[in-house]
């Protein structure tokens, strides 16, 4: 009977979980076209002017707020982690309460310290890669300013 | 540098294998020495292996959907 009703629960939550996450998806998709098609109406409504006194062209602008409506897709995306993964781990919070008592408060421990550490190295890896992406700007000048040099030399030479 | 990002990222991984298996040692732990008449039977046993597995994916993909959204 009881594991009759868990794996009946189970399935529901497959199902609603990838229903969810279908929905979310489609309506993400939806406000991202909705989002470049605006902002490409007025971003050619943009006086020419507007470029001479902002210090981006309005390529780069336009680079910069597509990738402002790439999270906002990614927002509406995940917000089914971001209700469905608290409620899973209450959820589970509770079964094993009633399972085996206060001791199972030692799931809620084991995940507040985990979150903390997720949470440091999250901060490392982020320092790391911004590192990272600032010597990748500094070796692509130095490969451009190689080439450009051979080019002045090979240039000299003929 | 490279060797220190996927060091960290390692690490990360690890941290996250490791809430079940650390949840699980815990309870049992803390059963075993808190409570020496507790019979640890095959369905309790297996009752809170599943219970504790449903953490797996939340905890994985969890601070990766709030660290993308804020």
């Amino acid at each position: 009977m009881y594991a009759g009703i868990w794996i009946g629960l189970y399935l529901v939550r497959i199902f609603v979980n990838a229903y969810c996450q279908r929905r979310l998806t489609f309506t993400a998709l939806k406000a991202e076209q909705i989002l470049v098609v605006e902002l490409l109406e007025k971003m050619t409504r943009l006086a020419p002017s507007y470029r001479l006194d902002n210090e981006r062209s309005r390529g780069q602008l336009l680079t910069i707020l597509t990738e402002d409506v790439a999270l906002v897709t990614e927002f509406l995306t995940n917000s089914s982690i971001l209700f469905s993964a608290p409620a899973t781990l209450i959820g589970v919070q509770i079964f094993l309460f009633l399972e085996v008592g206060a001791y199972g408060l030692a799931l809620l421990l084991v995940l507040v310290v985990a979150g903390v550490a997720q949470m440091l190295l999250r901060k490392r890896i982020l320092a790391v890669k911004a590192e990272k992406h600032v010597l990748m700007g500094l070796r692509t000048l130095t490969n451009f300013e190689m080439f450009h040099s051979i080019e002045s030399i090979k240039l000299m030479g003929w | 540098m490279n060797q220190r990002h996927y060091r960290y990222l390692n690490i990360f991984d690890l941290v996250i294998n490791l809430v079940p298996v650390l949840t699980v040692f815990l309870i049992f732990v803390l059963l075993l020495f808190t409570n020496e008449s507790i019979d640890l039977n095959t369905t309790l046993v297996y009752t809170i292996l599943s219970f504790v597995a449903l953490t797996d994916g939340p905890v994985k993909s969890l601070l990766g959907a709030i660290t993308s959204t804020v």
